[in-house]
């Protein structure tokens, strides 16, 4: 008899046990589906959605916000991509502190925070990433997703074994959810193909000069801290790559490969536009780094990779008393995307884009990104 | 008073270090500082297509300098021209976006600085260790070095992309003044210092 009423009490408190840890689980997992709240600074003029310029997203998990910053006077388009892989968190985090706090007087300034929407609804499972960056700030804490470099599989499931792209270059099958494998995209492809073909249509329609598509990289990669050029943009790159250097920013130059499906490839093949990608480093991706805490994901002080850089196993200047800080990563898009901005007005003055607002790299890394992303 | 064993042994050990200090005279005499002048107007051109190219073109504008930017220089683009610069480094898809190989690349080099030193062209090889750079799996960069760098007049180098003393070694090997960058933003000095 007691046996019994032991098993049951047991039984219920496993399952009281299990309700609540569901709970809580469901919980963090449903807050990652909804959409971040944003703070359009004075600058914005206009917004969107990419499905209003290609009807086939609408209503899908791919469709996602456009902010458009006009100045008075006329002159070049730029489109900042931010969050084509998510989990590379300086791209989005550089995209919003331009919604929020760029002014442009000439020329437009155009920012898809999120061009990969579905993959900031969840996290790469099994990694234990946090799945929001909490910045404290003078205003109180803010949450902003983090998410997945992939489309999220529970909108479109399953993959394929292989993936071939619409130019035919042939990858594993989850790179069918990598917006920067896909392009340019295919009307009837995957989510991910969809979105690719979007942006691809939404540039044409736009007329934009120049693209600049931000993301986080590996130490342990070679292609780190770094801008990538389509060939057509080389001239620019080398500019902006010469600008950034002698404001003491380590960067590499590296003209698009002949590989095919990314964006500083086939966007240049299929518009008009310049297009440059732009890597900074990101300790929380890499192979060698420890847990993976808030505390990584903002400062990127990893002893293990003191280790790693010792043996001269990674292409950047490490040490995890400095770190590779989320206010340097986005001090460094910043800096990147207005001396690709100035690079471009060089070479094209009708093309001159002036952004005010934007903090420059010596005051941010004083300040500190949260500075500039206090909720209002 | 010395006797003759010594006197034999002093000049064995004086002669030892004559020939020493001779041997190592090529070195100090060939990696200067000093930045070499040279006339313009000036063709810029590239040997194995490197992006790096166009950090030297973007300098040149800003600095305002007198030349001709033409990739895929040929013969007949040497005209007007006072002397020839050479941006060095392969990048296959620099090649594949000119359409040519690495081996007519530097057949098109070669010609163009023969005919050069036809001319009386000086010719300066830059190495920027870029996107063209070196590496221990890139032997297409120091192939084409290996052509293209002995025929220069003058060689200006990113220290970083010699450790090895490659172009080092060409430089001595051929009697070539070289001077050493310590970084690319040095470049800004150095190239406007050439034609200035």
């Amino acid at each position: 008899m007691t046996f019994k009423i032991d098993t049951r009490v047991r039984a219920l408190l496993v399952l009281a046990a299990a309700a609540l840890l569901g709970t809580a689980s469901a919980r963090e997992f449903l807050r990652m589906r909804e959409p971040d709240l944003l703070f359009p600074g004075p600058g914005v003029t206009g917004t969107g959605m990419l499905g209003d310029y290609y009807p086939g997203l609408v209503g899908t998990p791919g469709d996602t916000r456009i902010f458009f910053l006009k100045g008075s006077e006329p002159g070049g388009k730029i489109l900042v991509l931010g969050g084509t892989h998510n989990d590379e968190i300086s791209g989005h985090v550089t995209a919003i502190t331009l919604v929020e706090n760029a002014v442009v007087t000439r020329g437009e300034l155009i920012v898809i925070p999120r061009a990969n929407n579905s993959g900031a609804t969840f996290v790469q499972e099994m990694l234990g990433m946090p799945a929001f960056l909490e910045l404290e700030t003078e205003a109180g804490m803010r949450s902003i997703r983090t998410g997945c470099r992939y489309s999220n599989p529970a909108h479109e499931y399953p993959d394929p074994d292989v993936f071939a792209n619409a130019t035919g270059a042939q990858y594993p099958g989850t790179e069918s959810r990598n917006l920067n494998r896909v392009y340019p995209g295919r009307d009837d492809g995957y989510l991910m193909e969809k979105v690719a073909r979007g942006i691809i249509e939404f540039i044409n329609r736009e007329a934009i000069d120049l693209v600049v598509d931000l993301h986080e990289a590996v130490p342990e990669h070679y292609v780190v801290n770094c801008l990538v050029g389509h060939n057509r943009s080389m001239e620019i790159v080398a500019a902006a790559t010469m600008e950034l250097l002698m404001q003491g920013i380590d960067i590499k130059m590296y003209e698009s490969p002949g590989v095919y499906g990314f964006s500083h490839r086939d966007i240049g093949d299929n518009t008009g536009a310049y297009v440059a990608l732009a890597e900074t480093t990101d300790i929380l991706q890499g192979a060698f780094r420890g847990r993976p805490t808030q505390e990584l994901l903002q400062d990127g002080k990893d002893p293990f990779y003191d280790i790693v850089s010792r043996k001269g196993k990674v292409f950047v200047e490490y040490d995890s008393g400095r770190g590779a800080g989320l206010t340097e990563r986005v001090a460094r898009h910043l800096t990147t995307v207005r001396e690709l901005a100035n690079a471009m007005a060089f070479v094209e003055p009708d093309k001159t884009v002036v952004m005010t607002g934007i903090p420059n790299y010596a005051d941010l890394l004083a300040e500190g990104i949260e500075t500039y992303l206090a909720p209002k | 008073m010395w006797k003759t064993g010594d006197r034999n042994m002093a000049s064995r050990i004086a002669l030892t270090l004559i020939a020493a200090m001779i041997a190592g005279l090529p070195a100090w005499a060939q990696e200067s500082a000093e930045i070499r002048k040279y006339p313009s107007p000036f063709l810029l051109t590239a040997a194995g297509q490197t992006p790096d190219v166009l950090m030297v073109k973007i300098v040149s504008e800003r600095s305002k300098l007198d030349f001709k930017y033409q990739a895929l220089a040929k013969a007949t683009d040497l005209a007007g021209a006072k002397s020839v610069l050479v941006v060095m480094g392969v990048s296959m898809k620099g090649l594949g976006s000119a359409g040519i190989k690495l081996d007519e690349e530097a057949a098109r080099v070669l010609r163009l600085l023969e005919e050069a030193r036809k001319l009386g062209l000086p010719v300066i090889g830059v190495f920027a260790g870029g996107a063209g750079g070196r590496g221990g799996r890139d032997q297409l960069t120091d192939s084409l070095l290996a052509q293209v760098a002995p025929k220069v007049d003058y060689l200006v180098v990113i220290r970083s992309g010699d450790k090895d003393r490659f172009l080092g070694g060409i430089a001595e090997k051929n009697k070539i003044p070289l001077t050493y960058m310590e970084t690319i933003v040095d470049m800004n000095k150095v190239i406007p210092g050439i034609f200035n």
